[in-house]
């Protein structure tokens, strides 16, 4: 009910989104990396699911691409290389939450989160599994009480801008096209 | 059997000044529907011209003045939508503080009509006869009556009475004519040129009769018609021609 | 500020006449009406939405201070660091010290008209720092040396052609590209701008007061990289943008989302809060929030109370028949159109600009389209009796339209005069109405008030 929501909204304002089950991944994945010649995919480390993470790292490799990921430093702390980052051409993340009211993917920030990766790059994908639709913004933003992340971010559709003759054009900063997976139970 | 409805004209300083025949066709067009007209000749102007120009404190004498004068009257009618909006939504305000003129001002507003709105809520008048001599005619629904005193459709809907296919809407028809009063020689190029755009509008529909419920916007578009050599339109006030269907005849 | 008075007659003659401008403003305005319009219809709850907007702004508006003061806590708790401008010098005076602070050279923006207000570019590049406007609408405006002439479209007087052509001239790009080439060439342009900037610089849409958090709506991105790339960030935030809690904000997201732009949400919103954290390897090191008020407390007290509520969406501006007509250049302010001509002279002063709450013809459109039902109409109205004492004839023919006897002499005087064509003694009176219109042509015959009188006499 709400997925369908979800659907409508976010397809509304352009996300190309597919409703797949776990074990179609991997081809769907090479045949991403394929299409997009992706040399480079930024991928962060953090805020995914184990087995997923490895998934994708593991297929994104096999197609020879490079995945770039925030590193970890001797403090515990992270740090992204921004060139390496500024020259992928897909980034890869995991969405734990989106939102049916708006159609919007949530990112919160975090050490490694590396919410860059769907931000710099001109495609970007965004993997959850279907049981974390949530029905409204309001109620998404009450589950984190006062305890708000430094950074949270929610994309809706791809990058665009209307302000030349109010003409709606794609990717000016961010990714010209957003594509999310919703993995089935 | 009812009582005979009585209802005091309120003519307005246009009418007065400059278009007579539409405070001739108002009282005759209420009295054919039964209403006992009477009006006031102490009567002068709502005082909308000082409002909006900021001078509050002469804008409260006319209020004070315009309730004097029809304070009594069972129902007050004009053929002008943004003087009715004035005595109707204006003068309150003027009077903050004051609660007891204020009750007086509240009841004053609460019985002041458009003429076409006083027909339609009030006489309930469902329907006109057609037109005897219809030609193509689009209606300005200005602004006081739209988002002034809140008429939507029931001009619209006698125009179709009395004219069939002959009445076209007019595109853009909430947008503002450019009159807005002082603005209207306070800035006149950009007046004028809102004016243009109201004008291509009714060009457009290819009509020959504009009608409204504003004879203040009227004026403003029939003097720039005149202007851009559209001298061949007809601009009336909605109540010629009702008065014209009644007949049967036009004058 | 400017250095001639503004004079809105003057700038608006020559806005009417420029067939370019007034075709761009007018494509772009509808454009963004009906996109306004679609949204409300597929909304069903809309009114009611805008009626909690208003009853909400109101308990702010009542009572800023303490909303201010929660804010400043809350957001201070997570790491930022709070300023508080009384006024634009002051705000622009802060800004140039955190950069020099912070040995700041560059700097990338994301568009806010608080900033504008403050003129907070023209500061910093005074004291060295190189400021560059990521927005697409600012960018092409900087590049040409304009001001935003839409609060929320500020390129919107600008036509295609034109913006290639500038295109061409400042970056190099081919001629007369198309709206895609054109933002692909700026994005190119900005890409390294972003990853090099020291310093990002944003306004805000909603400062949270119970989380410290600012809310920032963008559809390009440009406002998630100033957000997160420069070590420093610094967010221009008028104290108006203030709202209660987090769980106001949808509610009026959703308001200002459909208005500017008939969207359910934008692309981008990015809720900040604080800066980078411990082991993030995201955000600024330094999150600095500049106050502002500039008036605004003032206001909040005073009869205009309201125009503080306003969402900044710019339907108002897009709706209004006067401004588009003539854009927003013609208002020489930093918010032009009907919210502009309500706050711009309560910031600045009603003389220099006193022109502005004139500039309207009290239709009620913006009043109609406004997400929270700011009165717009009625403080434009209100504003004009503020502005100086009534012309002597204006208490003159006051005089006579209260006094019966005169007002129908002054009656019969004007229908005789217009009669000959309005020349002698009122052709004075019709010089401005003759600037686009004949004089107007009273109808032949007896007057109303004759023909009343025959007409009770005989019966």
């Amino acid at each position: 009910m709400i997925l369908n929501q979800y659907l409508a909204k976010a397809r509304g304002v352009g996300v190309d989104i597919e409703l797949l089950s776990l074990s179609d991944l991997n081809l769907r994945l090479a045949a991403l990396v394929d299409e997009l010649k992706a040399k480079s995919v930024a991928l962060p480390l953090i805020g995914w699911p184990e087995p997923l993470l490895l998934t994708v790292k593991t297929e994104v490799e096999k197609c020879g691409s490079v995945t770039v990921s925030p590193r970890r430093r001797m403090d515990g702390g992270y740090e992204w290389n921004r060139s390496a980052l500024g020259s992928a051409t897909l980034g890869i993340t995991f969405c734990g939450a989106f939102v049916a009211e708006t159609g919007s993917l949530a990112f919160p920030s975090g050490p490694g989160f590396g919410t860059l990766a769907s931000l710099l790059p001109e495609t970007h994908l965004a993997l959850s599994y279907a049981k974390d639709c949530r029905p409204d913004l309001g109620g998404y933003l009450a589950e984190f009480g006062a305890d708000i992340p430094s950074r949270l971010t929610f994309v809706t559709g791809p990058s665009r801008t209307g302000d030349i003759e109010a003409s709606m054009t794609t990717c000016v900063h961010g990714p010209g096209r957003v594509l999310h997976w919703i993995i089935s139970a | 059997m009812p009582t005979t409805r009585r209802a005091s004209l309120f003519l307005t300083c246009s009418a007065d000044a400059l278009y007579p025949s539409v405070g001739r066709v108002s009282v005759r067009l209420l009295e054919s529907y039964g209403v006992d007209v009477d009006f006031p000749e102490e009567q002068t102007c709502c005082g909308q011209p000082w409002l909006n120009t900021g001078d509050t404190k002469s804008a409260r004498t006319m209020a004070l003045h315009f309730l004097k004068v029809f304070e009594r009257s069972e129902a007050i009618v004009a053929p002008s939508s943004s003087c009715v909006d004035t005595v109707r939504n204006r003068y309150l305000p003027l009077f903050k503080g004051e609660p007891k003129l204020q009750d007086r001002f509240r009841e004053l507003a609460s019985k002041t009509y458009e003429i076409c709105e006083y027909m339609h809520r009030i006489l309930d008048i469902p329907g006109l006869p057609p037109h005897p001599e219809p030609t193509r005619t689009t209606y300005h629904s200005s602004c006081r009556t739209l988002r002034g005193i809140g008429l939507r459709g029931a001009a619209e809907n006698y125009l179709k009475q009395m004219l069939g296919d002959h009445f076209v809407p007019l595109p853009d028809a909430d947008t503002c004519c450019g009159f807005g009063g002082s603005f209207s020689v306070k800035f006149p190029e950009v007046s004028g040129k809102i004016m243009e755009d109201k004008l291509g509008n009714i060009v457009l529909t290819g009509a020959s009769t504009v009608a409204a419920l504003d004879m203040s916007c009227l004026t403003h578009l029939s003097a720039g018609a005149r202007r851009q050599n559209l001298g061949r339109l007809r601009f009336v006030h909605l109540v010629e021609l009702m008065m014209e269907a009644l007949e049967g005849k036009t004058r | 500020m400017n250095p001639v008075a503004p004079n809105f007659r003057n700038a608006s003659r020559d806005a009417v006449k420029n067939a370019q401008l007034v075709a761009a403003v007018r494509k772009s305005s509808d454009l963004l009406s009906d996109l306004m319009a679609r949204a409300v219809a597929n909304t069903p709850d809309f009114e009611a939405l805008r009626d909690y907007g208003r009853a909400r702004k109101l308990e702010i508006s009542g009572d800023l201070e303490k909303y201010v003061q929660s804010f400043t806590a809350h957001a201070r708790a997570a790491g930022a660091v709070v300023h508080r401008a009384k006024d634009a010098a002051e705000a622009a005076r802060l800004a140039i010290k955190i950069a020099a602070d912070n040995g700041t050279k560059t700097a990338v923006k994301g568009k806010s008209m608080t900033a504008e207000e403050v003129e907070l570019n023209e500061a910093l590049e005074a004291a060295g720092i190189t400021v560059t406007e990521t927005d697409m609408g600012e960018f092409i405006i900087q590049l040409a040396h304009e001001k935003p002439s839409h609060i929320m479209a500020p390129a919107i007087h600008r036509s295609r052609a034109q913006v290639a052509e500038l295109f061409t001239d400042k970056l190099g790009t081919p001629p007369d590209l198309g709206v895609e080439a054109l933002v692909a060439a700026a994005r190119k342009d900005l890409r390294e701008k972003f990853l090099a900037a020291d310093m990002g610089i944003t306004g805000g849409n909603f400062a949270i007061a119970d989380t410290g958090s600012i809310v920032l709506v963008s559809n390009e991105g440009n406002i998630r990289m100033t957000t997160t790339l420069p070590r420093i960030q610094l967010a221009v935030v008028g104290i108006d943008k203030i709202i209660p809690e987090m769980a106001d904000m949808p509610k009026f997201l959703a308001l200002l989302a459909r208005s500017a732009c008939g969207q359910t949400i934008s692309s981008y919103m990015s809720i900040v809060t604080g800066p980078r954290r411990a082991g993030e390897e995201e955000g600024p090191e330094q999150l600095h929030i500049i106050l502002l008020d500039n008036g605004r407390s003032r206001i909040a007290k005073g009869p205009y109370r309201e125009i503080l509520h306003c969402l900044h969406c710019g339907a108002c501006l897009s709706h209004c028949p006067v401004y588009r007509a003539v854009g927003g250049h013609a208002y020489q302010a930093t918010y032009p159109g009907p919210m502009g001509s309500v706050i711009s002279p309560l910031i600045s002063g009603l003389g220099i600009y006193a022109d502005l709450p004139n500039a309207c013809t009290l239709c009620g459109r913006c009043a109609e389209v406004c997400p929270v039902r700011v009165p717009l109409p009625d403080y434009l109205r209100d504003l004009r009796s503020d502005v100086k004492k009534p012309p002597f004839m204006m208490k003159l023919t006051a005089f006579g339209a209260n006094t019966p006897s005169l007002y129908r002499l002054g009656m019969i005087a004007m229908r005789r005069m217009l009669k000959k064509g309005g020349k002698g003694l009122m052709a004075p009176a019709l010089k401005e109405w003759t600037v686009c219109r004949e004089p107007p042509k009273p109808q032949e015959g007896e007057s109303f008030r004759d023909w009343w009188r025959t007409r009770s006499y005989c019966k």
